[in-house]
């Protein structure tokens, strides 16, 4: 099955889960990164599928973000409603000081384990889209 | 404690010197209160009976807009030389330019002598938009007529701003909303706030949200260029159009710089010059001839046949998509006291 | 054929500790052997205590997870919490016995940055309304490599079957006050009321995924499409809360069962305003699910012909959206709203309050601001977990003093922003 839309992820968990089933970019970073290589994305004509600020944990606290995108034909064919979302997520995120700049490590791993959470329940959504 | 000593400004109406005819008064200071200064006075020491307005400054509203710098260094001097707790403008109501010089002047008292300030006006006198994000403004009724109603608001928060008491959110110490989100306690639930709310809106009565959306910023237009002839007109656009091969890389969307370019050469932008940065519409025509955006070629044929002044030898640049609008502010403020400096009368703005 | 239900607010005055577990003379008696007995049926629960917090005192409780009132059916169809600890048969008619004034109070560690805080006494109990309760604390530890979702289900379970457990202790006992509620069908409301506007609520659920979701009669609401629901139905439980994240904005079963816009629509019908119907909602975090989930509600609004509709939200971030196109969407069908929100416009209050903004939200009421700084006293007793104070939401780096004070976001205590409008915190 081939699919139309890719993962863009920090979260080592997300891409365990869903990497060899289907196109996940996952690359280690912080939650702002995360943000800003999304937003590439949508300058290359990605669609958002998810909310870039799922889940009510604040950007300052979990280090870890999934996005799914429908994938671009590149610059010429911009999603607008998505250039505005993702602009308005990294601008939350930006209003907020990061919170733990040394995290434990079962903390993180709690917040991998949501962040996985939340996206499986769009997952089922995006694959029958 | 000691006297909390305050500092009135007025205009030269409220001094009782004149209307309109005596609006060029130069600014000058009198110790004590004038009438309106001794009624805020009385309202304030009601309240904290070691008030004492200890100077009155009063400059003409023509004076003040005219000579704004003399005018603004004459008067902190004045301030400062009664070594005040709180300087109070105004009230101005609806009077447009004394509305404005009581922020005007407020503001610079606040940020160059570190002392509180406070003003009031009508919410639609100028002055309001223009600084009521810098300082303390009352909303008041757009005439004299409602002084009592503007002193009995004034008054309490000018005893707090003056012995340094906590200014609490807008709504309870009478000023206008100023950004600053301020919580505190309603007196009723939020969901029964919600219903009586929705009564007002359904009946067609004037309700007052707790939290205005963000402003859509509107800008009214500036009065018609009376002469273009004589008029020099730049070019501005939020399109994109960049020298080829864009040498600032102005980003294709969510621009984080803008570009200042010469013209001065140019009678026509073409393939070989010029190309758009700007993602989000179809670049193929723009990148053919940057005209299509950025009319250069007709501007200057006007230019030749005598229809406009001057073509600004400068173009400002920036891709609009998904620019964030604080950044967009930022970039005009920054160009357009440029394009002022260059004489610029008018600017011809083109999205895509 | 309209619905009634009676609730019976039977009033608590204390809430002690005894061999019997009884209510008698306003007074709940719990023994706590009871409640142990009851949440160790559950294998996945190691252990379990009990406490006791009242008004004024010097507690702090923490990582509150849910609060719950006790109720119990005693006339008329269903159980309370139907689909998920009574039968899956419609509620919402009869009578129901309230312990008004008692709550059950659920905590533990889910995962390491658990949140939530009610503190009894001093700053941090002002922007609680569970500092106003008797409360009936659980603190739950899980058996060993329990994973978070069965941990998170299991402390919920927890608290629902103590609520209903106590509840059932007021089945016999004469209420103190009566009240009654009647929801009308379209066609007699419109009757009975031909001049009064039709208002509808529309209530967003939080339904996101692990400890981001909410149950209708049992049901995930991220798996529901925006629907129409009796108001006195919620009376007796048919939302409850699986969600744990924001504890400043999240509804606990206990706003849930008490949801203020209900009650003060119902307060308002027949006299100002004609209270409708009420319509649920989702948040889910697919976007297209979020353009379905607000075309129908305000599908419904348009459907059900209402004059206006209030909308809550819950949660913080992509909410905002979520609301935001319900109000877009239900005012371009010609129905005016109302929104409650809450905003995070920063320590300093200068931020842009909500992630998303429309000019026809224009009228919102607001739950204050989420970041406001506050400080609280060291308390004498904590039940729960103090070292989460570092890790949950809006506690920060070094917020847990050396001398036990706290400084931290008002966003730390449950129930402060609320955003069904359950408090009277607001901001301008």
């Amino acid at each position: 099955m081939v699919y139309n839309f890719k993962i863009i992820t920090n979260n080592e968990l997300v891409f365990e889960k869903y990497g060899k089933e289907f196109e996940v970019d996952y690359k280690p970073g912080s939650f702002e990164e995360l943000l800003l290589r999304v937003r590439d994305e949508v300058h290359n004509g990605a669609k958002l599928l998810t909310h870039p600020l799922t889940g009510s944990i604040k950007p300052n606290e979990t280090p870890f973000k999934t996005v799914y995108v429908k994938k671009g034909k590149g610059a010429t064919n911009i999603d607008y409603d998505s250039v505005v979302m993702i602009e308005n997520a990294i601008i939350t995120t930006r209003k907020f000081k990061i919170r733990f700049p040394v995290m434990p490590d079962n903390v993180r791993a709690d917040f991998a384990l949501i962040d996985l959470s939340l996206m499986e329940s769009a997952i089922s959504a995006v694959t029958q889209a | 404690m000691g006297k909390i000593k305050v500092v009135h400004y007025v205009n030269q109406f409220f001094a009782g010197i004149g209307g309109e005819e005596k609006a060029d008064q130069v600014a000058f200071k009198q110790d004590g209160t004038m009438p309106i200064g001794a009624q805020l006075e009385k309202g304030m020491q009601a309240i904290n009976p070691d008030v004492e307005f200890v100077g009155t400054i009063v400059c003409g509203d023509s004076y003040f807009n005219e000579n704004l710098e003399k005018a603004k260094a004459d008067i902190l001097e004045m301030v400062k030389s009664y070594e005040p707790d709180l300087f109070i403008a105004g009230p101005a109501f609806n009077a447009g330019r004394y509305g404005v010089a009581c922020g005007t002047i407020t503001t610079e008292v606040q940020e160059q002598l570190g002392i509180p300030v406070l003003t009031g006006m009508y919410k639609e006198n100028p002055g309001a938009d223009m600084y009521k994000t810098k300082v303390y403004i009352v909303p008041t009724k757009d005439s004299a007529a409602g002084a009592r109603d503007a002193i009995k608001k004034m008054a309490p928060l000018g005893v707090k701003l003056a012995t340094g008491q906590e200014i609490l959110a807008s709504c309870i110490d009478n000023y206008m909303p100023n950004g600053i989100r301020k919580n505190f306690f309603e007196t009723k639930r939020g969901s029964e706030r919600a219903v009586e709310m929705m009564i007002k809106k359904l009946a067609g009565k004037e309700f007052v949200t707790e939290f205005p959306m963000p402003d859509f910023d509107r800008v009214d237009p500036n009065p018609a260029v009376k002469d273009m002839s004589k008029a020099r007109i730049a070019l501005v656009t939020s399109g994109g159009v960049v020298p080829k091969g864009n040498p600032d890389r102005i980003e294709s969307s969510s621009a984080s710089k803008y570009g200042e370019y010469s013209i001065a050469e140019f009678d026509d932008l073409t393939e070989a010059t010029h190309e758009t940065a700007h993602g989000g519409y179809d670049p193929v025509y723009c990148n053919q001839d940057s005209d299509r955006v950025l009319p250069v070629d007709v501007l200057r044929e006007m230019e030749k046949a005598g229809r406009i002044g001057k073509l600004h030898e400068y173009f400002y640049t920036t891709t609009g998509n998904g620019t964030a609008v604080l950044n967009s502010v930022a970039f005009a403020k920054e160009f357009s006291q440029k394009l002022v400096a260059a004489g610029v009368d008018a600017v011809v703005l083109t999205s895509t | 054929m309209n619905l009634k239900l009676e609730l019976g607010y039977i009033k608590i005055s204390d809430i002690q500790f005894s061999n019997e577990s009884k209510v008698e003379n306003g007074v709940l008696y719990v023994n706590p052997e009871d409640i142990i007995n009851l949440v160790k049926e559950d294998e996945n629960i190691a252990s379990c205590a009990v406490d006791i917090a009242r008004p004024g005192e010097s507690i702090r409780i923490t990582p509150v997870k849910d609060v719950i009132e006790p109720r119990v059916k005693v006339e008329g169809p269903g159980e309370i919490f139907p689909g998920v600890i009574g039968k899956v048969n419609r509620v919402g008619e009869g009578r129901t016995h309230v312990l008004k004034g008692a709550a059950v109070v659920t905590t533990g560690r889910i995962v390491g940055f658990q949140e939530g805080i009610i503190d009894m006494v001093g700053e941090g109990a002002k922007y609680t309304p569970f500092s106003q309760t008797l409360n009936l604390v659980l603190t739950m530890e899980p058996v060993d490599g329990l994973r978070p979702h069965e941990h998170e289900k299991a402390l919920r379970f927890a608290g629902l079957k103590t609520a209903v457990f106590l509840g059932e202790l007021g089945r016999n006992v004469e209420p103190d006050e009566i009240e009654t509620f009647e929801t009308l069908n379209v066609k007699e409301g419109i009757e009975k009321y031909p001049d009064l506007p039709r208002v509808a609520y529309v209530q967003m659920l939080q339904s996101q995924g692990l400890m981001h979701d909410t149950y209708v009669y049992g049901v995930d609401a991220k798996r529901t499409l925006s629907t129409i629901i009796m108001p006195t139905e919620i009376m007796d439980g048919a939302i409850l809360s699986g969600n744990c994240v924001s504890s400043t904005d999240k509804n606990t079963t206990y706003h849930h069962l008490n949801n203020p816009v209900i009650h003060d629509l119902f307060k308002a019908h027949g006299k100002t305003l004609n209270f409708a119907g009420m319509i649920i909602t989702n948040e889910n975090v697919y976007l297209a699910d979020k353009e379905r989930s607000s075309d129908w509600a305000s599908k419904l609004c348009q459907y059900l012909g209402v004059d206006g509709a209030i909308v809550s939200q819950e949660g913080f971030g992509n909410p905002d959206t979520d609301l935001i196109m319900n109000a877009k969407k239900i005012e371009t069908v010609g129905v005016k709203t109302v929104i409650i929100t809450d905003e995070y416009a920063g320590r300093d209050g200068r931020s842009q309050s909500l992630a998303d903004a429309d000019p026809l939200a224009n009228a919102v009421v607001t739950g204050g601001n989420a970041n406001m700084v506050i400080h609280l006293p060291k308390l004498d007793k904590v039940i729960g977990h103090i070292n989460f104070v570092d890790t949950i939401a809006g506690g920060f780096d070094g917020s847990l003093h050396e001398d036990g004070t706290i400084e931290c976001e008002v966003q730390i205590i449950t129930g402060a922003t609320n955003e069904l409008g359950f408090s009277k915190l607001s901001a301008r």
